[in-house]
């Protein structure tokens, strides 16, 4: 079988003609293969649904208990239709996977979202050899390269210090699946995290399916506003101009997000500061991931993927765009879905 | 700080422009030769970040590297320093070469802000002149005056912290209303000017003075008006307490042309019809039952019977408001005044608010409006300026976009610091610090906006 025919894009989504699965799709679909469990990737309304245990938990608890969900390890493959799909560590948030088609000693990635730094929730990035990937382009610019994690939480708790100070309670506002557990895993014991309902309920679903987790606390009536200024406080960045963080102390408010590199996002974001906290791959490792698989070919998804190609282009690389023309980015409206 | 950078120091934080130590275009060509980057990438790049510079230190700078303390910010001045004194490009290249592997983003930001003179004030010169003055009390007006000319002239700090107007700038003080003082108003005190009127009963005599913009207006019982008095003082005697009105009265201290008082017997009249002018009559009598019968000697009678042709016309060059209701303003003393046209009102935002930019305008050589000045309606009191608002409303001839064209029905009386000669505005001249003094409306009779010809005359006598 030709590359041409392994995977094909349609209007439903990236779809496998000889195992009759979709992978990620936007539309229901008999079959979808899910790599994570934010809603631009598990939507719902597909009959079955495939992928690991802690993206089933999400799903389940996301979409609905109803939906059918087989789940499948790491590691563990599965044959549909004699193609091999196997699921793999892509350590953009807990649970995410990189999904390996493997079909007549032809291998094709498709890595869905992924980072290669590794945070103490998402599980470490898997480089897989294979003939043809299927990568992200969300940050695939030159100007996108991530400090490393460590710096910028130590940002994150001298800010927090100085509001501490100050009499201020900080309120951090994070997408409140991923970004929130891999804040919350990365900020010392001694300082005490109180979490939006949102974040609290999802902290709640992921620990059932077994992901360790510090204790937070959810903001109540029944927490002291005197204690919230004490700690961290995580929220989605929903909460903004709510009277929800109205009720807290004097709070300063910071995004947690890729986008916040550059000065016009911060200035124009609704928060008084901004943390370039990403979950995706960044201009560097997103290089080194391309020359690393060993791929023929690169298919190209999500972001900036015209500007990618023409890169790969110009330095040998072959390259297909499976989204037609770069995403117009509203700087407004950004999630770290995006 | 040691005190020779103390200037070069405060140059950059007020955002002073900048010699460029190299273009951002040369800049960019050993960017993309180091990177290895292809053109259409920075300029992808650019598009995204909207600013050079900050694209240049994302794609260049080492993230895994911390941001430095202040002493590396000293090191780096002092290194730009040395490269505009020595000009020398290829060192600064070689230089830049070795600095943006081994710097933050943030860092390189700092450097490429430097190097292309393209940095913007970080804290404004009211507050930098507020903190000097704090640490070295010299006069905080004098700091702001030096801060604003430090473009322009090579001043050491010991030059900058001298307590001491010198003549050159004492010639371009600041114009002193730019903040205006609030005045403690005398409990005495008449009120505003269209209602001053000095009502003394003095054995069985009535005097009443009433006074205009154009001079003092005299009134008899009937509200006749009798005569005016031209005069230049204006508003100065409105703030004056009642002693003080008296002592100028009946001590002469300013020459009484001045005032015209129009006596004439009391007794006839109701007292209730004087309304609530019997309460300041008896403060004023009061005051000066003290005073000698003989001072009232001096002052000019009229004839009755003369000054009752004129009728009063309550439109006539009308006061409408004194402009500050609720606060009065110092008006410099040798402010320069004018008076001009409304011809075109801007609205910032029609729909949720009233502020608009007003163009004033004066006569040119054939008598035709041109236009001059603008001033905000911020500096009107909220009266004033929804009164002009409303005229506005009412007299559009044409709208286009957010801008009015009014009938030019509405003259405002303008004081001005100084005229300069300016190319590019129509008039070709341009008024320093204009505050709007009275509005007034326009006489059937007069006419009394300034002309472009009495602008060029005052331009003269300014410049000897």
């Amino acid at each position: 079988m030709s590359s041409s025919t392994l995977l094909t894009y349609t209007s439903k989504g990236l779809y496998c003609p000889a195992a009759d699965v979709y992978i990620d799709p936007h539309k229901p679909v008999t079959k979808a293969l899910i790599t994570h469990g934010h809603s631009d990737h598990a939507i719902i309304g597909h009959r079955y649904y495939l992928c690991t245990p802690l993206t089933s938990a999400i799903i389940k608890f996301r979409l609905g208990s109803f939906i059918q969900v087989q789940s499948i390890n790491f590691g563990e493959s599965v044959m549909i239709n004699n193609v091999k799909f196997s699921f793999h560590p892509a350590g953009h948030i807990p649970g995410s996977a990189q999904i390996r088609i493997e079909f007549k000693g032809e291998v094709w990635v498709v890595t869905g979202d992924y980072k290669t730094e590794i945070d103490r929730v998402s599980g470490a990035f898997e480089l897989i050899r294979c003939n043809t990937l299927v990568t992200e382009t969300t940050f695939a610019l030159p100007i996108y390269q991530w400090k490393p994690q460590s710096m910028i939480i130590e940002d994150i708790l001298t800010w927090y210090q100085d509001n501490l100070e100050a009499g201020h309670s900080s309120v951090l506002l994070a997408y409140a699946l991923g970004k929130s557990q891999r804040i919350i895993a990365s900020i010392p014991e001694e300082i005490p995290i109180y979490v939006h309902g949102t974040v609290d309920n999802t902290n709640d679903v992921l620990i059932s399916a077994g992901l360790k987790l510090r204790s937070s606390i959810k903001v109540s009536s029944r927490v002291s506003k005197k204690d919230i200024q004490k700690g961290i406080t995580i929220a989605p960045s929903s909460v903004l101009n709510t009277p929800w963080i109205r009720s807290l102390q004097e709070p300063v408010t910071a995004t947690a997000s890729g986008w916040m590199t550059l000065n016009r996002s911060r200035k124009k974001q609704a928060a008084d500061f901004g943390f370039a906290l990403s979950d995706h791959v960044d201009w560097n490792a997103l290089i080194a991931v391309v020359k690393g698989c060993g791929a023929d070919h690169i298919w190209l998804t999500h972001g900036y993927t015209t500007d990618f190609s023409r890169w790969l282009t110009s330095i040998g690389i072959s390259s297909h765009c499976i989204e037609r023309g770069n995403k117009t980015i509203d700087i407004d409206n950004l999630t770290e879905e995006d | 700080m040691p005190r020779e950078e103390i200037i070069p120091f405060l140059k950059i934080v007020l955002g002073f422009k900048h010699t460029a130590l190299v273009t951002i275009k040369k800049l960019i060509s050993w960017c993309t030769d180091y990177k290895e980057l292809p053109d259409w990438m920075l300029i992808t790049c650019h598009a995204t970040t909207g600013d050079w510079v900050e694209t240049l230190s994302l794609v260049l700078g080492n993230p895994d590297l911390a941001q430095n303390t202040e002493k590396e910010f000293l090191i780096i001045l002092d290194k730009i320093n040395f490269f505009r004194i020595s000009k020398n490009e290829e060192e600064l290249k070689s230089w830049l070469l070795t600095e943006w592997g081994q710097r933050s983003p943030e860092e390189l930001y700092l450097i490429f802000k430097l190097i292309t003179g393209n940095i913007k004030s970080i804290i404004s010169k009211q507050i930098t002149a507020n903190l000097l003055h704090e640490l070295f009390v010299t006069d905080p007006l004098l700091l702001r005056h030096r801060l604003n000319e430090l473009h322009s002239e090579e001043l050491t700090y010991e030059q900058l912290m001298k307590n001491s107007w010198s003549v050159n700038e004492l010639k371009s003080k600041p114009y002193p209303f730019i903040e205006p003082e609030e005045i403690a108003l005398s409990s005495y005190h008449f009120g505003d000017i269209e209602h001053w009127i000095v009502e003394p009963f003095l054995h069985g005599t009535r005097i009443q003075i009433h006074r205009s913009d154009s001079g003092v207006k005299i009134r008899n019982d009937d509200q006749d008006l009798v005569g005016i008095q031209e005069t230049e003082i204006l508003r100065e005697f409105n703030l004056l307490p009642v002693d003080t009105v008296i002592d100028v009265l009946y001590n002469g201290e300013v020459s009484n042309h001045y005032f015209i008082l129009d006596i004439h017997r009391w007794n006839e009249k109701e007292k209730t019809e004087l309304g609530s002018l019997l309460n300041r009559k008896e403060i004023i009598s009061s005051w000066l039952h003290s005073y000698q019968i003989i001072h009232l000697q001096l002052l000019p009678h009229n004839d009755l019977s003369s000054l009752r042709k004129v009728t009063l016309d309550s439109k006539e060059n009308r006061i409408i408001k004194n402009i500050h209701d609720d606060r009065r303003y110092r008006i410099k003393p040798e402010a320069s005044r004018m008076y001009a046209a409304v011809m075109y009102a801007e609205y910032i935002n029609q729909n949720t608010s009233i502020q608009y930019v007003i163009t004033l305008g004066i006569y040119n050589e054939d008598k035709q409006l041109m236009p001059l000045t603008k001033i905000s309606s911020d500096q009107l009191p909220g009266t004033d300026k929804n009164e002009l608002n409303y005229w506005i409303q009412n007299n559009t001839i044409q709208k286009f976009g957010p801008v009015r064209v009014v009938r030019s029905g509405k003259i405002m009386c303008i004081a001005y610091d100084r005229i300069q000669l300016n190319k590019r505005v129509k008039s070709g001249i341009a008024l320093i610090n204009v505050k709007v003094i009275q509005i007034l409306n326009q006489s059937a009779g007069k006419n009394p906006i300034s002309s472009i010809t009495e602008i060029s005359i005052s331009k003269k006598d300014q410049d000897i």
